[in-house]
């Protein structure tokens, strides 16, 4: 463990508008290398538009957002070089129904890393293996259960060795039988020393498995702190209304 | 609103009626009896037709462009059978107008080259110079003449050709002997056809209504199913649709009096406006077709071809 | 008056045959040929420069806002005046080319449908784990619009079917000049019921396939 703790993520003065709507006004953040960091609060406050700037699926109004030391630029060729190490999970899954689930995995690397098909194979199978999917290698995504198809959306992402990997309200689309599935492949992720930022609601899971939690509201980060502080001692009263309604 | 739901219904009825006819009584021109394949117009022989002696002075427009390329452009609606129809196989063009067309342009020197189109497009295409002459059995107009470069008409010496009358409902020809009948009455006529300019002239002074259409099969449609009263058409036409309705529909005793039209009686057929120098010498050639019953000939090979029964 | 429709169909069988070959045929080139170039134009609409895609989609609103016996009496006519390189297209093709022009710009937009159909969390997975903007196209959105495209594409077939009757008023051998030939045989009421029939069968038996078309492709939903 170096002193200087790497820097991936930096989010300077985040802007982001949806017609009138300020959504995003102004953010500043730093998210350092192996940090597991959750992000709550209410809805429409602005947690999923700040994630999807991570990675420019959004673009910003304002503000500027670095990773690994490059500003990220929505209209520059580097940015699919970028976003190939920024893995990023759905809340919809997003799993390509036309390919099975094999293909699912090795497809981005083939085309774009150039990996040879035999051993995209490979590893996208150990992959599988480690989410219990080895045995659906074969078959195509409509075939699984949603949980399924979410930890078939995580090894995807993982099959590219991304430094950072972002997590949309991962298990608010599943069903309550398979939201542990998901989050134990989560927590495995995190534990390995993958750095993660995740929205959720699952404040339990988020207390767990997190080393900050970020709680944004109004489009500001209004409270952040590890998870005892913010959990057990929130000090915006903002954090404490939204607190006392959801635990 | 309560007639025209009875008038639908008992056309509908009619049509119907129709449907279970089969074969009751047989049409003198039933394709069984014997298929006379019809001549092509383009292997339409005129060697031994009398041809006049034609000259051509300083040829100017279309014309010169016919005989540079050695080939006459003629536009034709090939429904009016015997004049200008297209045989079942869908490809042989033939009739008695479109054999005078190879007359002409045997007596030129030149190919003969047939556009097909439907009647409305006929004129417009010597209009835009996609085609330089047209034929389709035109009477003289006014508006016509005043549009487009009419050639004097041609005509047949047998009055059967030139003869025009109406269809009417068998059971009403005895209703109809003068005119003046017609008072009241709604006679049908194809658009833009010599016969509108007939009912015009003589029908509607006499209070007669007149119904356009836009196809002539479609006049028949309406006189069979009682929307109209009469139908003008030629009499050979006329004849031909009476003796295929098996005692549905007939020939009006009536006719129309063409000698109001002096000499632009027959048909004309038509260039663009300015082609003085094409029609100057279709007119030569009309001319002596005229003086020697030449469209005679042609005539009464396409009656035959077309299996149709000749009025005299 | 006459005889009865179905020994009207019994002596002239052939004749109908030969036009629905031609109708066939006629529809097949428009919307085969009218596919390729509605492929270009359906670009162009998406294309991001307001000008580009401005000019496609006055190119598809005029052809898909005016009659196509419009369309095709002025490619008729004026086609060849118009644009000398073509004149030496025959009329048949002049109006041909009228049916293309006006397939492509109802596949254009069918192929735009599709496209836009296939959901955006696709492209967003495909482009975030870092998938070129042209492979996600071709690899993904592509693929998954070919399931729209498809039965629409046929339902195209089947209408361009119908449209190329019109062909007829120009006297080209489809099903609908066959009234013209039987007209000139002075039969005029049973060849209407004839073609209409046919027509009936026709689509009735191609809407069935493209049914079942579609019920082949939603199994991999």
């Amino acid at each position: 463990m170096t002193d200087e703790m790497k820097l991936i993520i930096e989010v300077v003065d985040l802007q982001k508008n949806f017609g009138d709507l300020k959504v995003l006004k102004g953010i500043n953040e730093k998210i350092y290398k192996g940090e597991v960091v959750s992000i709550i609060g209410p809805s429409g406050g602005g947690k999923s538009t700040f994630l999807r700037c991570l990675n420019m699926l959004e673009i910003p109004d304002g503000g500027h957002v670095y990773f690994e030391g490059e500003e990220l630029d929505a209209n520059s060729t580097d940015l699919d070089q970028h976003r190939q190490k920024i893995g990023m999970v759905f809340q919809l899954f997003n799993v390509f129904p036309h390919l099975t689930v094999l293909d699912n995995i090795t497809i981005t690397p083939i085309l774009e890393k150039k990996i040879p098909k035999e051993q995209a194979e490979k590893e996208a199978m150990e992959l599988l293996e480690t989410v219990g999917l080895s045995d659906k290698a074969k078959e195509y995504p409509r075939k699984l259960s949603g949980g399924q198809k979410q930890r078939l959306a995580i090894v995807r992402a993982m099959a590219m060795h991304p430094d950072v990997m972002l997590f949309d309200e991962p298990t608010s689309a599943l069903d309550p039988e398979m939201v542990k599935g998901v989050l134990e492949v989560i927590q495995n992720l995190a534990e390995s020393g993958m750095t993660c930022v995740i929205v959720t609601h699952e404040m339990g899971f988020a207390r767990k498995i997190s080393d900050r939690v970020l709680f944004i509201d109004d489009g500001i980060i209004a409270e952040s702190g590890t998870p005892e502080e913010l959990f057990d001692h929130p000090k915006n009263p903002r954090t404490q209304e939204f607190l006392s309604q959801v635990l | 609103m309560f007639k025209k739901v009875m008038n639908t219904m008992m056309a509908a009825a009619m049509v119907l009626a129709m449907t279970g006819c089969s074969g009751s009584g047989t049409p003198s021109n039933t394709p069984a009896a014997e298929k006379i394949v019809p001549v092509s117009a383009f292997e339409y022989d005129t060697s031994n037709i009398k041809k006049p002696e034609i000259t051509i002075r300083n040829p100017t427009g279309v014309l010169k462009d016919i005989l540079d390329n050695g080939v006459i452009i003629v536009a034709t609606a090939p429904d009016n059978p015997p004049y200008e129809w297209v045989y079942e196989d869908g490809t042989t063009l033939t009739g008695s107008e479109l054999y005078l067309a190879k007359y002409i342009a045997d007596i030129l020197g030149v190919e003969l080259q047939i556009e097909q189109m439907d009647f409305n497009a006929v004129l417009t295409s010597v209009d835009t110079g996609k085609t330089q002459l047209a034929m389709a059995g035109f009477g003289w107009k006014k508006d016509r003449d005043e549009n487009f470069q009419l050639s004097k008409g041609y005509h047949s010496s047998t009055s059967g050709a030139s003869c025009h009358s109406l269809l009417v409902p068998a059971d009403k020809v005895d209703d109809y002997k003068t005119f003046a009948d017609f008072a009241g009455k709604t006679v049908a006529a194809q658009a833009s056809s010599l016969h509108q300019m007939y009912v015009e002239d003589q029908l509607i002074p006499e209070g007669a209504e007149m119904e356009l259409v836009a196809g002539f099969d479609q006049g028949v449609l309406n006189l069979t199913s009682g929307k109209v009263d009469a139908l003008a058409t030629s009499c050979s036409v006329a004849l031909q649709y009476a003796d295929q309705s098996n005692g549905q529909i007939a020939k009006s005793t009536v006719e129309f009096d063409l000698s109001m039209y002096g000499a632009y009686e027959g048909t004309v057929v038509a260039a663009k406006k300015g082609e003085e120098s094409l029609i100057e010498v279709i007119n030569q050639i009309l001319e002596f077709v005229n003086e020697n019953a030449i469209y005679d000939i042609m005539y009464k090979q396409a009656l035959d071809e077309a299996g149709m029964i000749d009025v005299q | 008056m006459g005889p009865g429709i179905i020994e009207v169909f019994l002596q002239y069988w052939p004749l109908f045959l030969n036009g629905l070959i031609g109708t066939l045929k006629y529809a097949f080139i428009a919307v085969l040929f009218g596919s390729m170039l509605g492929i270009v134009v359906a670009i162009i609409n998406m294309s991001k420069n307001k000008i580009v895609s401005t000019i496609g989609s006055i190119y598809v609103n005029v052809l898909r806002g005016t009659p196509l016996l419009v369309q095709m009496y002025i490619a008729y006519f004026f086609i060849p005046m118009a644009v000398p390189a073509l004149s030496f297209l025959s009329k048949e093709q002049c109006v041909i080319l009228s049916l293309i022009l006006n397939s492509s710009a109802y596949v254009s937009e069918i192929f735009r449908s599709g496209i836009n159909a296939v959901d955006k969390g696709q492209t967003e997975a495909a482009r975030s784990l870092g998938m070129s903007a042209s492979h996600t196209m071709q690899k993904i959105i592509l693929p998954q619009a070919v399931k729209n495209i498809l039965p629409a594409l046929a339902n195209e077939y089947i209408a361009m079917i119908k449209e190329t009757s019109l062909a007829g008023t120009f006297m080209l051998y489809e099903l609908m000049y066959t009234r013209t030939l039987l007209a000139n045989k002075f039969l005029v009421w049973q060849p209407l019921f004839i073609i209409a029939g046919i027509y009936l069968v026709v689509t009735m038996v191609l809407s069935a396939l493209v049914r079942a078309m579609e019920k082949r492709l939603s199994v991999s939903d």
